[in-house]
């Protein structure tokens, strides 16, 4: 069993296997070594996101690893393909997602990764400029002659 | 060792912990930097470092002291900097690094702690907080095409990401949606690819614009497409202002051809001076994964400006000029190869298109006098013109540097499988594979016992298909002479097979392709021996034009001569009138065709086997013969439902209107599915538009399987009428366009073209684009449809001869960033 340290103090107690989707975790647990029973501190994870991430790491524990990712060519993929208890988990308030998608990032843990930038992607999908804009709190930096100038280089993706 | 582009590099913006409008700010200083030439990388580093520590400075005083120091003497450079700034980055920042992290938290807690800020305030604010450039790389990677170009219209940093890593992202795009692993379009990014092989599937369906996304021309001489970015290249620069049309000789009968490429060519010009910006470019686009960076890619927008292409040509297909000598002519690289069929030749000629390029075999001086020809006895006097040592190409002709001889039978046809060797074959059947840098004999196969004669012919990289009267189709490995896959054409074809009922067939990777006299086509995997689909090429139901305005159509049709000045006349002119010209309706006659189409045939949709060239062979080797039932042709006039045809020049807004009785035949696996048409009735004064000679046109075209090509995602037929070429997905077999030189010019507001036989037609190896050579009233015309999303470099369409004595006139088509 493995501790761990969410950054308001909360601590968990998780199977090692579970821990260990996270690289992050691997790592420092093989940094650590084996007798070290101090929990390991995740001051970027708070306890709610650590929750989280523990019940997506327990569903997904018997999960073949992911394979090894020497092709950079696949570094794209289709966001269609989730699976039924991944929607469901995923499906939380913005908020949760964000910070579920940088406690993913920052604990190295690319199935989780993948399912939130991949739900972050269907929520662009169908979008227009100005409402993709708005889901991000993006403020349009982007001075009107520029914008006409890139609308115009990407005239190809207006009329289909 | 830092560097600007080190995503990681506690120094980048997006790692700062400061206001969004500070941090636009500081994207925009930072691109400046990022931008500016005259600075070398070390000192490039050293003002973003300054740049950023100056950002974070009055709140890192605040939070902790070490900081600084650290600001106190931001010239200490590169190495340091990245571990000095770590103290004042937000560290909610990844790490891969197993310990950093922790460190991280002993030195900083107040840091750290507030890392999770951003997060907190997004719960009760709509949108999300700010994403990592990181997090937002994943995201973009996981988008469609749409939504790609789309976010790059959202902010500067999110059109720097997507614009840094274009090649990342489309690539992973183009094979995954088009199986693309390679780009072979001169001058092309990977974004161009994408859009390229988009444009063959649905240059019909552009709804928004009513503009198509292809080009049509139709030429008699030398022509160009000039790059569209042209001016962008200080070598093109002149060449942009032309015309798209050069036409030294305009020909008669093909008065409206130069108003048509006026008006192509009238499509707004994409300016790439918005990527030379400087602000525009991308501030630094880190590399995630140092595997995966892109570096040509971020290097050429941290430069501020986009690479010119290196100056180099290219052949893209040579053709012969009259559509009777269709693959007479093979070219590969700078090499082409030929023969006379009208000498009964036995020696296939190979020349070089472009002496100033390198071939793959020495072509000396004198040493390269070409041995005197052999020919059949009733053809050697005509070729006794061989041309003499050291004569040199006139522009316009090529002369033979070396023959290959093997043939003991006139050759009737050569080919090229773009990966060093021509293939022929001869009238006993004899194929023969060729190697072009030793110019001699690579392999020889007598096909008779399975195929009986030889009626068709087509290699794709190591693989021959052959085509004969036995009603066999053999697939060899010209490595191994081994026979990949042998297949049977319907029992009740075989006896009807003959020099004018011919047996076409295509090969691409893992799919052969058999087009048979009726129209009839059917493919096949290879590795699995299975049938795929099988269509007709009647399967094409044309969507009505609802809006016509067939009075005004007319206008413009009767003005003929004077057709330029109606059409500028009257520039509203709904152009929904591509129908005009076409047969009478194929509603109902062409759904009775549709009997053993697609998905039908009593193939269960899980038969269709998804041509993917990358995976193994599918499971469940059969008899290399096909199974009877999967052969036989159900009967005519079986109910079903015609499958959704676009016309492809059609502006198809009135056209998107769903069939309520499709049959919505489900394929999840192909979001690309065109969308899907009504077949209504053709109203009844459209045909009074015809030309005269397509009146009698109905049902199937007797050129049925003259045309039969493919590319990796589509395949050519000929179309239901004799002007048309249809376009159908390789991997379904369903129908996605049709081409037609008509419907090109109507869509440009001009008159119901002439209307030209289109026998055989090709796509270039490349995909870039579909051409055809074509003949009306005695002369020869080119048309090629060309593919590009942009025209990154000219196309050059020039008429040469091969060989003085035999005057075979060819057209080559050659990309060329140079001019």
């Amino acid at each position: 069993m493995v501790k761990l340290s969410s950054s308001d103090g909360r601590e968990f107690v998780v199977a090692k296997e579970v821990a260990c989707q996270s690289v992050l975790i691997k790592n420092m647990l093989e940094d650590l070594g084996e007798d070290s029973d101090a929990p390991i501190p995740l001051p970027n994870v708070s306890g709610p996101v650590l929750e989280k991430v523990i019940e997506y790491a327990t569903h997904h524990k018997d999960d073949a690893p992911p394979p090894p990712e020497d092709d950079s060519k696949n570094i794209t993929k289709s966001s269609e393909d989730i699976e039924e208890w991944d929607k469901e988990f995923i499906n939380v308030d913005q908020g949760t997602l964000f910070e579920i998608i940088l406690a993913a990032n920052y604990l190295d843990m690319k199935g989780l990764l993948d399912l939130g930038c991949k739900t972050v992607a269907n929520m662009i999908k169908g979008k227009t400029v100005e409402e993709i804009r708005k889901t991000f709190n993006i403020v349009n930096d982007f001075t009107p002659e520029e914008e006409e100038q890139i609308r115009k280089e990407n005239e190809w993706c207006e009329d289909r | 060792m830092a560097d600007a582009d080190d995503t990681h590099a506690p120094w980048r913006p997006e790692r700062l912990r400061v206001g969004q409008r500070r941090r636009r700010e500081l994207w925009s200083v930072w691109d400046r930097i990022a931008a500016d030439a005259s600075l070398d990388d070390d000192a490039r580093i050293t003002q973003l470092v300054e740049l950023a520590l100056g950002a974070v400075a009055p709140k890192a005083s605040q939070n902790a002291g070490p900081s600084s120091p650290a600001a106190a003497q931001p010239s200490r450079r590169t190495a340091s900097p990245c571990a000095e700034s770590r103290e004042v980055v937000d560290s909610s920042d990844h790490e891969a690094s197993s310990s950093a992290p922790k460190r991280r938290r002993l030195e900083h807690p107040a840091a750290a702690a507030a890392s999770a800020e951003p997060a907190r305030a997004s719960v009760v604010s709509e949108g999300f907080p700010p994403f990592p450039a990181d997090v937002l790389f994943h995201v973009f990677g996981m988008l469609d095409a749409h939504s790609l170009l789309l976010v790059s219209r959202v902010c500067r940093q999110w059109r720097a990401l997507v614009v840094g890593f274009e090649k990342t992202f489309w690539r992973g795009m183009c094979s995954r949606t088009w199986n693309t692993a390679r780009n072979a379009v001169l001058g092309s990014s990977w974004k161009d690819v994408y859009m390229m092989h988009h444009n063959l599937h649905f240059s019909g369906s552009a709804p928004a614009a009513g503009r198509d996304r292809y080009l049509f021309a139709s030429f008699k001489d030398t022509f160009e497409i000039p790059a569209d970015l042209a001016s962008r290249h200080e070598s093109l620069g002149e060449r942009s202002g032309q015309p798209l049309g050069t036409l030294p000789h305009p020909a008669p009968h093909s008065a409206h051809a130069p108003r048509a490429l006026d008006h192509s060519h009238a499509t707004p010009s994409l300016d790439s001076s918005f990527s030379a910006t400087p602000a525009f470019g991308l501030p630094a686009s880190g590399s995630f994964d140092a595997q995966s960076l892109e570096t040509d890619a971020s290097a050429r927008a941290l430069s501020g400006h986009r690479r010119p292409s290196p100056p180099t040509a290219r052949n893209v297909f040579a053709w012969p000029a009259s559509p009777s000598q269709t693959y007479t002519v093979a070219v590969d690289g700078n090499v082409v190869c030929w023969i006379n069929t009208a000498t009964h030749s036995l020696d296939l000629r190979v020349g070089v298109l472009d002496e100033s390029l390198p071939a793959p075999f020495a072509v000396a001086g004198a040493a390269s006098q070409p041995n005197p020809p052999q020919a059949q006895t009733l053809g050697s006097q005509s070729l006794q013109s061989t041309p003499e040592a050291g004569t040199v190409n006139t522009p316009d002709t090529i002369v033979p540097k070396h023959y290959l001889r093997g043939h003991k039978h006139p050759v009737s046809l050569v080919l090229a499988n773009h990966q060093g060797n021509f293939v022929s074959f001869d009238e006993s059947s004899t194929i023969i594979a060729w190697d072009i840098a030793s110019l001699s004999e690579y392999c020889r196969i007598n096909p008779t016992a399975q195929l009986g004669h030889i009626f068709s012919m087509n290699v794709h990289k190591r693989r021959i298909v052959g085509g004969g009267s036995h009603g066999r189709i053999v697939v060899w490995n010209m490595d191994t002479l081994a026979v990949d896959a042998v297949f049977s054409i319907p029992e009740r074809y075989v006896g009807a097979l003959s020099a004018t009922n011919l047996l076409n067939v295509a090969i691409w990777d893992d799919i052969v392709v058999c087009g048979l006299f009726d129209g009839t086509f059917i493919a096949h995997s290879i590795s699995s021996r299975q049938l795929l689909y099988q269509f007709s090429s009647s399967d094409i139901v044309r969507p009505a034009l609802p809006a016509l305005d067939v009075g005004r159509f007319r206008a413009v049709a009767a003005a003929d001569a004077a057709a330029a000045a109606a059409a500028q006349g009257i520039p509203e002119l709904v152009m929904a009138s591509l129908t005009a010209h076409s047969p009478t309706s194929p509603g109902p006659a062409a759904a009775g065709n549709d009997a053993h189409g697609f998905a039908g045939a009593g193939l269960a949709p899980e038969d269709l086997v998804r041509h993917d060239s990358e995976s193994g062979p599918p499971s469940g080797t059969q008899s290399p013969l096909l199974q009877p039932e999967t052969t036989q042709l159900p009967s005519h006039h079986q109910p079903q439902h015609p499958a959704p045809f676009s016309v492809l020049s059609l502006p198809s807004t009135p056209l998107q209107v769903p069939a309520p009785e499709t049959p919505a035949a489900p394929q999840p696996q192909d979001p690309l599915v065109p969308p899907l048409l009504p077949p209504p009735p053709l109203p009844q004064q459209q045909q009074q538009l015809l030309p005269p000679q397509m009146l009698d046109m109905q049902g199937p075209t007797s050129h049925a399987p003259m045309t039969l090509a493919v590319n990796g995602h589509v395949l050519i037929t000929n179309g239901p009428a004799r002007d048309e070429i249809a376009v159908w997905h390789l991997s379904t077999g369903r129908p996605i366009c049709l081409l037609s030189e008509s419907a090109a010019l109507a869509r440009d507001r001009l008159s119901i073209p002439d209307y030209r036989d289109i026998k055989f037609a090709e796509i270039s190896s490349d995909g870039s684009c579909i051409f055809s050579s074509v003949m009306f009233e005695g002369s020869f015309a080119l048309l090629v449809w060309d593919f590009r999303a942009r025209r990154r470099c000219t196309r050059r369409f020039t008429k040469v001869c091969l060989d003085d004595s035999a005057q075979i006139e060819i057209w080559v088509c050659t990309d060329d960033t140079t001019v």
